[in-house]
């Protein structure tokens, strides 16, 4: 019975990682429409900076806020290069795909040459070590500390997005472009606004991951992408509460699977998701089915 | 013969179609009219099986239709152009028409794969494209053309499918008057030919003169069915398309508000 | 041959392994569906033969030929779901299912997991790989100029009134997409009998996105592009010697990057070239497009 609980908070605090990650990917799909295939790189990229800085002897929350600046930078970079000029031209919905696919190629192997393709370990000082024992349970402090600080963003976020002009103005353009515009609503600005919280989230989720797992590549976020795709989909596309809820659920479904199925599972859980969500019910939990208009 | 019983289709709890019966006789122009927001499309995208009826039959010649996919109800011979005007992009006017083909060529045997080195090398095809009067044009990009000369393009790609049954979404807008009194005279020779023409349109002129029977659609209801002649005349249609009121003497008025 | 190509014969072959692969996928894209399934449909097949050539003794022709059948069968049944997605949809589900099935293949006993095999019998020359192209390129024009060809352009514009008109736009799809599972088999059991080696980690995203680049820069409006795509950037990689270095990398993404940007619908669409054609047209005349009417609208 311990372990069915330690393996359940386990699996939320994994779960709660990923539900950063595809609430990283949904807020881009919900308001640009675009599949971001770049944002595992942005994830790993944002990783390493804090990384880099933990290197330097900065102390952990600079150093983490570091990260986040470094996701951001690039998500609006690669908003205000790649995706406006697809969006100036009208291209097709498979372009943005297409070309954010060879953007997160670019930036992998750029990471690559950077960091000569080592796996470098991720140092864990200054991270809350150790276990917390309630009764005969030990759950690992660093577990509850990123699954604590993983809900209040997540906390932060449905805060702002509901609660805030800012938050409503892009709900407002994911549900609705034009409508958005003729409410004055400065969708280009709104975008900025997607993306930037897109890589926040990404580098976020991309340090608690290395520090779980004290290493870090340039390959680390290869298969994350999969799985915040996996949540998005469970979740329902463009739905941050189904990305939250979402996250949550594959995270303890893959622990589950692996501790008491096999651990083959590990990397197959978020593929299995995607393709049963899409057969069985493509608008997930908390999606909208779409309809095709004549 | 075309018969709709009892249709209902709701969206998201509004009625969009209430209720309607109606018997399209075959060999004629049957007109459909009403204002916006009546439900008339919504009624042509039953019929050509985009959507589903919530409740009712439809029958095709005696075939139970409802839940036929599209390209089932076009191989009964159905077809249909678009409200909004849906052409292939990006392809010529004679390569529009020939998709109109495609029914006509999957029942060839081997010899349809033939290579064909003339462009011209589908006699239906030509011929239809001298009928609607763009022989001269086929080798344009569609969109080259005026909006007038598009929407001709479309009716020749719904006639190319040799249809029994046409329904036209609103073929004469933005057409002006001469080019939609052509597509009337077309409409008339295609009943006089054995088709079955349905017309939903919103220039009266035009479906006064060319139909033989017509419906007034309100608000996802048939308000009235008939010859044109009668139909105008009922005061319900009055109401509906012209706004005219009865007072609380029962005089016309033209008062704003409706019921 | 071999005389011929000496040294460069087995990099041609690899070069035109990968036409196939990316016919494979340019048999759904044509229709407009971005498949990234190929991949995983080539494992498929290249793991057939290998099984039934090393453990069963079967002959290499049946071992080729199971493979691209194996292909094809695992591709239409899992058409059949996938194809019920659209767009994005189906980009992320085809992806997760090859995925899928190279881990599964990575991952279980009878296929050796994540070691692969060795010792494949070689038995695949240029003459073949030729053949193959050459009969797949007549079946593909043959199909493009007539009315299958037809359809399936019709459906990649506009899927929904492509259906009225006739077009089983489901079997359609479901059809075309059995037939690039078959290339996609056909091309990997082909390789197994080139390189005589086989192994899960082949079939990874770089794979993907080698053969996506060489197919969306060849473009969806004939099979030549994506095949002549291959063919050329397949010789320019190789002279400019990166092979699997960062540097091929970038310069891969890059232009997958540029390409999307500049001209998404590849180098064999047409309207590209009637668009720069009316452009050249415009700067010599100074004149904007004409917009066609006929003076009374008379139909006959």
């Amino acid at each position: 019975m311990e372990q069915f609980i330690q393996q359940t908070i386990n699996g939320l605090s994994v779960g709660s990682v990923f539900a950063l990650l595809g609430l990283g990917v949904t807020m881009v799909w919900g308001v640009l429409g675009v599949l971001n295939f770049a944002h595992a790189q942005i994830l790993t990229w944002g990783a390493f900076s804090t990384w880099f800085a933990l290197d330097a002897d900065i102390p952990v929350l600079p150093a983490i806020a570091i990260g986040v600046l470094v996701g951001v930078l690039i998500s609006v970079a690669l908003n205000s290069t790649v995706i406006a000029a697809l969006r100036k031209r009208n291209a097709p919905e498979f372009a943005f795909v297409v070309a954010t696919i060879g953007v997160a190629l670019v930036m992998e192997e750029v990471l690559r040459e950077v960091t000569d393709a080592e796996t470098r370990p991720f140092p864990r000082d200054g991270f809350p070590t150790g276990a917390v024992t309630i009764g005969s349970i030990s759950i690992p402090g660093l577990q509850v500390v990123v699954l604590i600080v993983s809900v209040l963003v997540m906390i932060a976020l449905a805060y702002w997005l509901n609660r805030t002009k800012g938050g409503r103005a892009v709900r407002t353009v994911a549900y609705n472009r034009e409508t958005a515009e003729l409410l004055g609503i400065n969708s280009k600005r709104v975008y900025t606004i997607a993306f930037a919280i897109s890589g926040a989230l990404a580098a976020i989720g991309g340090v608690f991951v290395s520090v779980d797992s004290a290493a870090i590549s340039y390959s680390t976020g290869d298969p994350l992408l999969l799985t915040a795709f996996a949540v998005m989909i469970l979740g329902g596309m463009g739905s941050p509460k189904g990305a939250m809820v979402g996250g949550l659920v594959l995270g303890i479904a893959q622990v589950y699977a692996t501790v008491y199925v096999s651990s083959v599972f590990r990397q197959a859980v978020a593929m299995l998701i995607i393709l049963a969500v899409l057969l069985v019910r493509p608008q997930g939990l908390f999606g909208e089915p779409q309809s095709a208009r004549v | 013969m075309l018969e709709l019983e009892g249709i209902v289709k709701t969206f998201r709890g509004v009625k969009a179609i209430d209720g309607v019966t109606l018997k399209v006789p075959e060999r004629g122009v049957f007109g459909l009219i009403g204002p916006n927001g009546a439900g008339k499309t919504t009624l042509v995208n039953l019929i050509t099986g985009y959507l589903t009826p919530d409740e009712g039959r439809i029958t095709f010649d005696g075939h139970d239709v409802v839940g036929l996919a599209p390209h089932k109800l076009a191989a009964l011979g159905v077809a249909r152009t678009y409200q909004n005007l849906r052409l292939f992009e990006g392809s010529t006017v004679r390569e529009n028409v020939m998709i109109g083909r495609h029914l006509a060529a999957s029942s060839g045997g081997l010899a349809r794969f033939r290579p064909r080195w003339r462009k011209a090398a589908d006699p239906v095809t030509e011929e239809l494209l001298g009928r609607l009067g763009l022989a001269e044009l086929a080798d344009l990009q569609v969109d080259e053309l005026s909006y007038g000369l598009r929407r001709r393009v479309e009716i020749a790609r719904a006639l190319a499918t040799d249809c029994k049954t046409l329904l036209l979404d609103e073929p004469t807008a933005g057409m002006t008057a001469a080019e939609a009194d052509g597509i009337g005279q077309l409409m008339r020779e295609l009943a006089e030919q054995g088709v079955t023409v349905v017309l939903v349109e919103h220039n009266i002129r035009l479906v006064t003169a060319t139909c033989d029977q017509m419906a007034v659609l309100d608000w996802g209801k048939v308000i009235a069915q008939g010859p044109p002649a009668e139909v105008w005349a009922l005061d319900a249609v009055q109401v509906a398309y012209v706004g005219k009121r009865r007072d609380k003497a029962g005089q016309p008025t033209t008062a704003r508000t409706r019921t | 041959m071999s005389e011929l190509l000496g040294s460069y014969e087995f990099t041609l072959n690899v070069i035109l392994v990968q036409a196939i692969l990316v016919l494979s996928l340019y048999v759904v894209f044509q229709a407009g569906l971005l498949s990234m399934a190929s991949v995983g449909f080539m494992a498929v097949g290249g793991y057939a033969t290998t099984l039934l050539t090393l453990e069963q003794n079967w002959p290499i022709l049946g071992g080729v030929v199971a493979g691209a059948v194996m292909g094809g069968v695992v591709a239409a049944i899992f058409g059949i779901p996938v194809l019920r997605l659209g767009g994005i949809y189906l980009a992320l589900g085809s992806l997760a299912l090859s995925q899928a099935i190279v881990i599964g293949i990575a991952n279980f006993e009878f296929t050796n997991g994540a070691r692969g095999f060795a010792g494949i019998e070689l038995a695949v020359t240029t003459e073949h790989l030729l053949l193959v192209l050459i009969v797949t390129g007549v079946i593909l024009q043959i199909t493009h100029r007539s009315y299958i060809g037809r359809a399936i352009r019709a459906i990649r514009l506009d899927e929904r009134t492509a259906e009225g008109l006739g077009i089983n736009t489901v079997l359609y799809k479901r059809v075309l997409f059995a037939f690039s599972g078959v290339l996609a088999g056909l091309a990997g059991a082909l390789e197994a009998h080139l390189t005589g080696v086989i192994s899960p980690d082949q079939y990874g995203f770089d794979l993907l996105v080698v053969a996506l680049t060489y197919m969306i820069v060849g473009g969806s409006g004939h099979w030549i592009g994506p095949l002549g795509m291959t063919v050329v950037l397949g010789i320019v990689r190789d002279q400019l010697g990166l092979g699997g270095t960062s540097l091929e990398n970038i310069i891969f993404g890059s232009l997958l990057v540029a390409v999307m940007i500049l001209a998404p619908a590849g180098i064999s669409d047409r309207v590209m070239y009637r668009d720069i054609g009316r452009w050249i047209r415009r700067k010599r005349t100074g004149r904007g497009v004409q917009v066609v009417t006929t003076p009374q609208g008379e139909v006959s």
